[in-house]
C-alpha cells in the first residue's frame, strides 16, 4: 500500500530523510515513531503528496500521491484544524466534499453517537472544548471511508475515557480493513495498537518489523540487577542503564546472561538478578540514545 | 467538484457574515453621504445672521455694498443672510480695537476697512485697498463675496467717473450661449436632430462603474486573504492541502471571490437599474457595457484576488499582512488617482497608456469604453488580453507562493524568499 523507496529530503542545509525505504502492506495498523525532529512529519507529507523527494521514489495505492490517492486517505494533523464559524456538522460534511464524498446525514450522526459528541452535532466549532474539537476532527477524517487512515497523535490532549472511546474507534476500522499509520510518541498505545512499528531517528530507519518480531529480537538481551557499589567492568555489557536503586545492563548480542551472573558474583556483593525484556519505551529510548 | 465545494464555501464564508451585509448598505451610504453631505453643507444655514460693520474711508461704497447684500440674501439659504452697517471712519487704532472686541465677544462676524484709495487702480501687489477683519478665517463664503462685490461696484465707479454707459457695458458683456450638443445622427431613414446634453451625466455612469469595481474588487479579494490567514492560523491549512490540490484549492477561492463581486455588482446594479426605472430615466448601461464590465471585473479579481490570496499564504498574522499588503493597495488605489485624467481626455497619450498597463486595465479601460466617444476597440481588446494574460501570470506566481506558504511556518518571507518560491515551486 505505501512504498518509500531510497527517499531523501531536504530542506535547505537540512536533510530531513535520508535514504528512508520501507513497504508498508495493505491491512492493521502500523506505528511511525521516533523522537521529536526525527523526520516523521516530513515522511507523511510527502505520502501525502505535501513534498516532493528531493531523491527516491514514494509510492502509495501504486502511485505516486496524487489527488485520486488523496482521496483515499484520511489524515489527521498533529495541529487540529477546524473552521471555527461552521457547525460541528457543516465541517464535517465539507472536509468529506473535499474528499469527492458525500456524507449522509445518517453516517454524520452515527460517528457523532459513538463518540459521544451527538449533542454538538449543531454548535458552532468555536464553542466546543479542545477534546469535543478533537474528536469531531476525527470523524471529518474518517466519515468518507478512506482506505489508508493516517493519525498523528491522535490522542494527545484526550482524557482517558475518550482515548479509550477513540482507540477502539480506530481498531474497529481497522478491524475493517482500513490500513492506519499512526505516528505517535506515546509507546504504551504504541506496543497495544500496533501490528509492525517503523522507527526514525535523524531521518533514517532505525527499526522496521512486526511487533512481535522487535519483541523478539530485544527479548534477554538485557538484565536489571541491584548490587550495593557501583557496577563494576563487565564483559559483554554494551551499556549501563541507571533506573534508580535498580540498573540495567545491556548485552552484546550472543553473550549469556549466566556468564554475566558469574563475574558478577565474583566482583560484587548481588541483591537482585533478572533477565529483562524492553517495553517498546525502552527500545524507543534505547535507539533515540544511539 | 472539489473546486465548486470550496468556491461555494469561499462564497457562502463571505456573503454569510455581517460584515459583508454592513459594507453592502454602508458603501453606498457612505459614498452618497460623501457627495451629499458638502452639497447640503452649501446650503445649510448655520447662523442667522452675519453682522459686518463696513468702515468706508472712501464714503463710497457702503450703500451699493448693501444694496449687493440685500440681492445676495435672497440667493442665500432660508434663515442666513448678511446684515450690514457703517461705521463711520474714526481714527484707525482706536476703531480697530472696538470693533476687533465686538468681533471677539460675537456680537459682530467681521468688520471691513475700505481705504479712500480705493477707487485709485492699485499700483502694485503690495498696496492694500480694503481689509477683511474676523475671527474666523476659516469661513471663506462671505470674504470671497464681499471681495467680488467691492470689485464690482469699485469697476462701475471708475467706468462711470470716464463716462462708460453701464448698461450697454453690461448688454455687451453677456456670454455666448454655448452648450455641448449630441452629434447628427442619420440612419433608418430619418434623421436624429442632434440635443443638449449635461457633461456630468455623461461622466457619472462611468465614474459610478469605476467605483464599483474599485469597491467589488475589494470586498471580493480582502476577505480571501483573511480566509487564508485564518486557515493557516487555526492550522486548516494541512487538512486543506491534503486534501484539494494547492492550485485546485486557489482557484475556488479565487472564483468565489468573483461571485462575491458579481452579487455585488448585480446588487448595486440592479438596484440603480430599479431606481432608475421608478424616476422614469431610460437605463443607460447597454449590453455591450455590461459585457466588458464582466470580463474586466473577472479579469481585476483574478490578478488582485491571486496577489490578496499570495500575502495571505505568505504571512502568519495580521500585522504581517498589513506590511506586505500595503504596495499592492497603492497599486490598487493607482486607476482612482488617474481617474480624472482619463475622464477630461479619454483618448489622450497619458489615458491610453494609463488603460494599458494590465493592473490598471480594468478600470480605466473600462471608464474609456464608457465614455464618449469610447476606447478604439483594439485598444479595449489589448487591455482585457493584456490584464488576462497578467492575471494568468499573477495566478500562476501566487499559487507556488500558496503552495509553500500554507505549510510554512516561522518569521514572513523577505520579497527575495517569496521570488524563490516562486521560480522553484
Amino acid at each position: 500500500m505505501i512504498h518509500f523507496e531510497s527517499v531523501t529530503k531536504r530542506f535547505a542545509a537540512a536533510t530531513a530523510l535520508s535514504d528512508l525505504s520501507f513497504v508498508l502492506p495493505k491491512g492493521g495498523v502500523a506505528g511511525l515513531l521516533g523522537p521529536n525532529g526525527c523526520g516523521k512529519t516530513t515522511a507523511l507529507r510527502l505520502l501525502l503528496g505535501l513534498y516532493l523527494p528531493d531523491q527516491g521514489r514514494v509510492q502509495v495505492f501504486g502511485t505516486p500521491p496524487n489527488s485520486q490517492s488523496s482521496d483515499r486517505i484520511g489524515y489527521l494533523p498533529e495541529e487540529r484544524g477546524l473552521y471555527r464559524r461552521m457547525t460541528t456538522t457543516e465541517v464535517i460534511r465539507y472536509y468529506a466534499r473535499l474528499k469527492n464524498s458525500r456524507a449522509s446525514p445518517s453516517e454524520i450522526d452515527g460517528w457523532l453517537d459513538r463518540l459521544g459528541i451527538s449533542e454538538f452535532a449543531d454548535q458552532k466549532v468555536e464553542s466546543l472544548s479542545k477534546g469535543t474539537a478533537q474528536k469531531v476532527q476525527f470523524v471529518a477524517t474518517v466519515v468518507h471511508r478512506p482506505q489508508l487512515l493516517i493519525l498523528d497523535e491522535p490522542f494527545s490532549g484526550l482524557d482517558p475515557v475518550s482515548r479509550e472511546l477513540m482507540r477502539q474507534a480506530v481498531l474497529t476500522l481497522a478491524g475493517d480493513g482500513t490500513t492506519v499509520l499512526l505516528s505517535t510518541h506515546d509507546m504504551e498505545i504504541a506496543s497495544r495498537m500496533c501490528d509492525t512499528i517503523l522507527m526514525l531517528n535523524d531521518g533514517r530507519k532505525v527499526l522496521d518489523g512486526s511487533l512481535s518480531e522487535i519483541f523478539a529480537s530485544f527479548a534477554d538481551d538485557s538484565i536489571k540487577i541491584e548490587l550495593d557499589g557501583a557496577v563494576p567492568d563487565l564483559t559483554g555489557v554494551l551499556e549501563v542503564l541507571d533506573l534508580g536503586t535498580v540498573q540495567e545492563l545491556v548485552l552484546d548480542a550472543g553473550v549469556d546472561p549466566t556468564d554475566v551472573l558469574r563475574e558478577l558474583m565474583s566482583q560484587t556483593k548481588l541483591r537482585r538478578f533478572e533477565l529483562s525484556t524492553p517495553s517498546l519505551g525502552d527500545i524507543f529510548l534505547r535507539m533515540a540514545k544511539s | 467538484m472539489k473546486l465548486l465545494a470550496v468556491c461555494k464555501q469561499e462564497y457562502l464564508a463571505t456573503v454569510r457574515t455581517r460584515a459583508f451585509l454592513l459594507s453592502l448598505i454602508l458603501m453606498p451610504l457612505l459614498m452618497g453621504a460623501s457627495i451629499a453631505i458638502p452639497l447640503l453643507g452649501q446650503n445649510a444655514a448655520t447662523v442667522a445672521a452675519r453682522r459686518c460693520v463696513i468702515v468706508d474711508r472712501s464714503r463710497q461704497l457702503f450703500d451699493a455694498l448693501q444694496r449687493a447684500a440685500a440681492t445676495r440674501n435672497r440667493e442665500l439659504p432660508q434663515g442666513e443672510h448678511y446684515l450690514f452697517e457703517s461705521n463711520a471712519p474714526a481714527e484707525r487704532q482706536a476703531q480697530g480695537l472696538a470693533l476687533s472686541r465686538e468681533v471677539r465677544s460675537e456680537r459682530l462676524f467681521c468688520f471691513v476697512e475700505i481705504e479712500a484709495n480705493v477707487l485709485e487702480p492699485a499700483a502694485d501687489d503690495s498696496m492694500v485697498q480694503a481689509r477683511y477683519y474676523s475671527s474666523t478665517p476659516t469661513h471663506l463664503a462671505l470674504p470671497h463675496w464681499l471681495q467680488q462685490a467691492l470689485s464690482r461696484e469699485v469697476r462701475s465707479l471708475r467706468l462711470s467717473a470716464h463716462g462708460v454707459d453701464l448698461q450697454l457695458l453690461e448688454r455687451a458683456e453677456v456670454a455666448v450661449s454655448f452648450p455641448s450638443t449630441t452629434l447628427y445622427q442619420a440612419g433608418h431613414g430619418r434623421r436624429t436632430p442632434p440635443e443638449s446634453r449635461n457633461p456630468i451625466e455623461d461622466i457619472l455612469l462611468p465614474l459610478l462603474a469605476a467605483i464599483v469595481m474599485f469597491m467589488s474588487v475589494l470586498m471580493g479579494a480582502t476577505p480571501l486573504m483573511q480566509s487564508v490567514l485564518e486557515e493557516k492560523m487555526y492550522r486548516i491549512a494541512e487538512v486543506l492541502v491534503s486534501s484539494v490540490p494547492p492550485t485546485e484549492l486557489m482557484m475556488g477561492k479565487l472564483l468565489g471571490a468573483i461571485f462575491v463581486s458579481f452579487t455585488l455588482l448585480a446588487l448595486y446594479a440592479g438596484g440603480t437599474g430599479l431606481s432608475l426605472m421608478a424616476t422614469g430615466i431610460p437605463n443607460p448601461l447597454s449590453l455591450i457595457d455590461v459585457l466588458w464590465l464582466l470580463a474586466f471585473q473577472t479579469s481585476a479579481l483574478l490578478m488582485y484576488g491571486s496577489v490578496f490570496l499570495a500575502v495571505g499564504s505568505a504571512c502568519n498574522d495580521l500585522r504581517e499582512t498589513q506590511t506586505l499588503i500595503m504596495p499592492v493597495l497603492m497599486l490598487v488605489m493607482t486607476p482612482l488617482l488617474l481617474l480624472s485624467v482619463v475622464i477630461s481626455d479619454p483618448n489622450g497619450t497619458l489615458s491610453t497608456v494609463a488603460s494599458l498597463i494590465p493592473f490598471f486595465s480594468p478600470i480605466l479601460m473600462m471608464v474609456r469604453v464608457m465614455l464618449e466617444p469610447g476606447a478604439p476597440l483594439w485598444q479595449a481588446l489589448l487591455a482585457l488580453t493584456g490584464s488576462a494574460a497578467m492575471a494568468f501570470l499573477c495566478v500562476v506566481a501566487a499559487g507556488r507562493i500558496f503552495r509553500v506558504g500554507m505549510l510554512s511556518g516561522g518569521a514572513a518571507p523577505t520579497p527575495r524568499e517569496l521570488a524563490r518560491w516562486v521560480r522553484r515551486p
